[in-house]
């Protein structure tokens, strides 16, 4: 971690916060490790340790890009609706016998272009990122309702578009495979690449950015276009992973990828940020719904504990910031 | 009860000795069916066919002198529905089907038009988006509304009331009216079925009888609500009259099916072992399938396995049980829904029948031996165009 931080001056100070949520988040995985091996046979086995690293692989996918927009102090309401669009059009595609890879390649283009679409509201129309997007999941959602006329698109499995979802690669779920290369890409283009380093900039302090001579307009189109991108990816991959797409696909993901990406400390205002928190915060989260369907507790309370949980993971965090600045 | 089980065993079967003693026992006004002759090319619901058929008389609905008599009293008129399901869902579109082939028969053998608007929220429980658009038609005129709702009894009886006082009549579907004192229900008719009796509970049986009383199960419920709350009960009445089936899990699907197979996947990691898997819808259901499937176990191939059932009686479901996808489902007779419906308010409404305050329409559990004929009916609605102006 802190070889790669060097490359990013600009965010000395939100380093050190960074690493503290991170040692602290790590250390609340551990401490669920060991509470709950105790408490049940099955938790620490690698299958089910893999599981729950695949269900929260779309999550992290769209966390991933929610880290980059969330870091320029803006949101992205959209990301499930995006995954619903463009898990549908390879869907669709496939369901009319086109082949996979352009199939594939449509579905791609679909997040990328309504991706790049939020930007463009947010930069030439001067709409806010929370309105841009929270119009274009409305319009989305109802596009899903239209195009597929409340009927699930389904009946579109061939065995390679089956691979994307279910495939193994050297015993890894490929779903999994994805998400790491996903990784790697993104925390090189975050950390060592001139686009990362603007986007910290501009979420620190837009007017010094654009003053500083970043393309701002460019930055936040590409920025969007790229959380477009990762939710076409969750969604391609869902859609194989499911074997249906249903034009409710992906409702409700926008908040659990904001949640991840929170709780591994990216800032919603802006400035900081971390693939690494976004990870082991889409992780935990699925870590807990997996730890309390063990133990079988009463579905009424797990959401509430969710919920305490994901509280205290941020209280936590926040309150042993400000103990160690007084 | 029974003409209807009649009706729907008649109808696709086409078994003429069954439509014989259905219209012998249920008499001349009550049992719209259709003779076997037009179930088949009728199935396409093409007009010219339907139109040619009840010009000579093959309804199975009364004589003609009362066929006569009652295209009188209503033919030219034009009757306005608003329909508005909680939801748009492949199963709200399959009871609206179900609608318009009762509508289009109504309109082909007695010259009655109808106006259809479909509304629905955009959020499954926007209780209050579906109280404006009840509101918003009575202020239109609008001659009846079917009411399907997240919303329970209590809460929407002050609108069904003020609708009702506006003249607009008020019909629920797809409703557990089990869960109220009939007295209470402020609509004119309930046309549902029974989710605890004629849902869950035959899960409930099936399990028992495939199982031979004795094994291990696991549940997954969907989003707590009036309909989870019946389907579950009579799920757990038909369990609980067997000492040797246990649930061993119970987990939260939302009814869908990225958190059914997560939901299933989890309670699969600590009870490798179970026998039998509820979901109680199908997307959580086939979530489920593909939670075994995906953790190398085994799903049930008539002897052994692990038994999945989930509930609605979609094409997708029907697909999935005839592929081995899915061994069971309940099929809670989603087509019936639509044709009952509209049938009670043209009885009620423009002829000046009595009806009863809930009409409860046959279900079936269906696997893979039967699922022909629950199919076929779906098909058949599905493949029904709007014919009826």
């Amino acid at each position: 971690m802190k070889n790669n931080e060097m490359t990013a001056p600009l965010a000395v100070k939100a380093k050190k916060k960074i690493d503290r949520q991170l040692l602290g988040l790590l250390i609340f995985v551990i401490a669920m490790m060991v509470v709950m091996s105790f408490l049940s046979d099955s938790f620490l086995s690698v299958s089910n340790l893999t599981n729950v690293f695949r269900q929260s692989v779309f999550i992290m996918l769209l966390g991933f890009g929610m880290t980059f927009v969330l870091t320029t102090g803006g949101i992205d309401l959209s990301v499930g609706v995006m995954l619903a669009l463009s898990g549908g059009m390879s869907g669709w595609l496939l369901s009319m016998n086109v082949n996979i890879v352009p199939a594939v390649i449509a579905g791609v283009l679909v997040g990328l272009l309504v991706g790049a679409g939020n930007g463009l509201m947010i930069t030439k129309l001067r709409i806010t990122p929370f309105i841009a997007t929270l119009a274009t999941m409305s319009i989305g959602r109802g596009v899903m309702y239209v195009w597929t006329n409340s009927i699930p698109f389904r009946n579109y499995m061939v065995g390679g578009f089956r691979f994307i979802g279910q495939g193994d690669i050297f015993g890894l779920q490929f779903p999994i495979v994805i998400a790491i290369v996903a990784f790697v890409i993104l925390q090189f283009v975050y950390r060592c690449t001139a686009f990362g380093r603007h986007v910290t900039a501009y979420g620190s302090n837009e007017e010094s950015a654009r003053v500083s001579g970043i393309n701002t307009d460019k930055l936040l189109i590409k920025v969007y276009a790229l959380s477009g991108l990762m939710a076409a990816i969750a969604g391609i991959t869902l859609a194989s992973r499911l074997e249906t797409v249903h034009p409710e696909m992906g409702k409700g993901y926008e908040l659990d990828a904001i949640a991840a990406a929170i709780i591994g400390g990216t800032s919603l205002s802006g400035g900081k940020g971390t693939l690494v928190g976004t990870v082991l915060g889409a992780f935990i989260i699925y870590l807990i719904s997996n730890a309390l369907n063990l133990l079988n507790v009463d579905p009424d309370w797990e959401t509430i504990v969710k919920g305490i949980i994901i509280l205290i993971v941020v209280a936590v965090e926040f309150l042993s910031h400000r103990n160690k600045k007084e | 009860m029974k003409k209807r089980h009649f009706k729907v065993v008649g109808f696709a079967l086409a078994v003429l000795m069954i439509l014989s003693v259905a219209l012998v026992g249920c008499g001349n006004v009550d049992s719209p069916v259709q003779t076997p002759a037009a179930a088949p090319d009728g199935g396409t619901a093409d007009t010219g066919t339907a139109a040619a058929s009840a010009a000579e008389g093959t309804w199975q609905w009364g004589d003609p002198a009362w066929e006569a008599a009652v295209r009188a009293k209503v033919e030219g008129k034009t009757f306005k529905i608003g329909f508005t399901p909680p939801a748009a869902s492949e199963f709200y579109d399959i009871i609206m089907h179900g609608a318009y082939t009762m509508m289009n028969e109504l309109h082909d053998r007695f010259g009655v038009n109808f106006e259809f608007e479909f509304v629905a929220p955009s959020e499954h429980d926007a209780v209050e988006s579906q109280v404006s658009t009840i509101e918003n038609w009575a202020t239109k005129e609008f001659d009846a509304v079917l009411v399907c709702t997240a919303g329970d009894f209590d809460s929407m009886n002050a609108v069904y009331e003020k609708a009702t006082a506006a003249g607009t009549a008020v019909y629920l579907f797809n409703m557990p009216a089990e869960l109220w004192d009939v007295d209470s229900i402020k609509a004119t008719s309930v046309i549902s079925y029974d989710n605890a009796r004629q849902s869950g509970y035959l899960v409930g049986q099936y399990a028992a009888e495939k199982l031979g009383g004795e094994g291990k199960i696991l549940f997954i419920s969907g989003n707590d609500g009036h309909w989870t709350t019946s389907r579950r009960e009579g799920f757990m009445e038909a369990v609980s009259e067997y000492p040797g089936l246990t649930i061993v899990g119970e987990q939260r699907g939302e009814y869908v099916r990225d958190a059914g197979m997560a939901a299933a996947e989890n309670l699969l990691q600590a009870n490798p072992d179970v026998d039998f898997i509820y979901g109680e819808n199908e997307e959580m259901a086939q979530g489920a399938v593909q939670a075994v499937q995906a953790m190398g176990l085994k799903m049930w191939d008539g002897n052994e396995g692990i038994i999945v059932v989930g509930a609605d009686g979609l094409k997708s479901g029907f697909e999935q049980i005839r592929s081995g996808g899915l061994t069971a489902t309940v099929d809670v007779g989603s087509v019936d829904q639509g044709r009952e419906a509209i049938k009670a308010i043209f009885m009620h409404e423009l002829l000046g029948y009595s009806i009863d305050k809930v009409i409860n329409v046959p279900t079936i559990l269906v696997d893979s031996e039967n699922v022909d004929v629950p199919e076929a009916y779906v098909d058949w609605a599905l493949a029904t165009t709007e014919n009826y102006k």
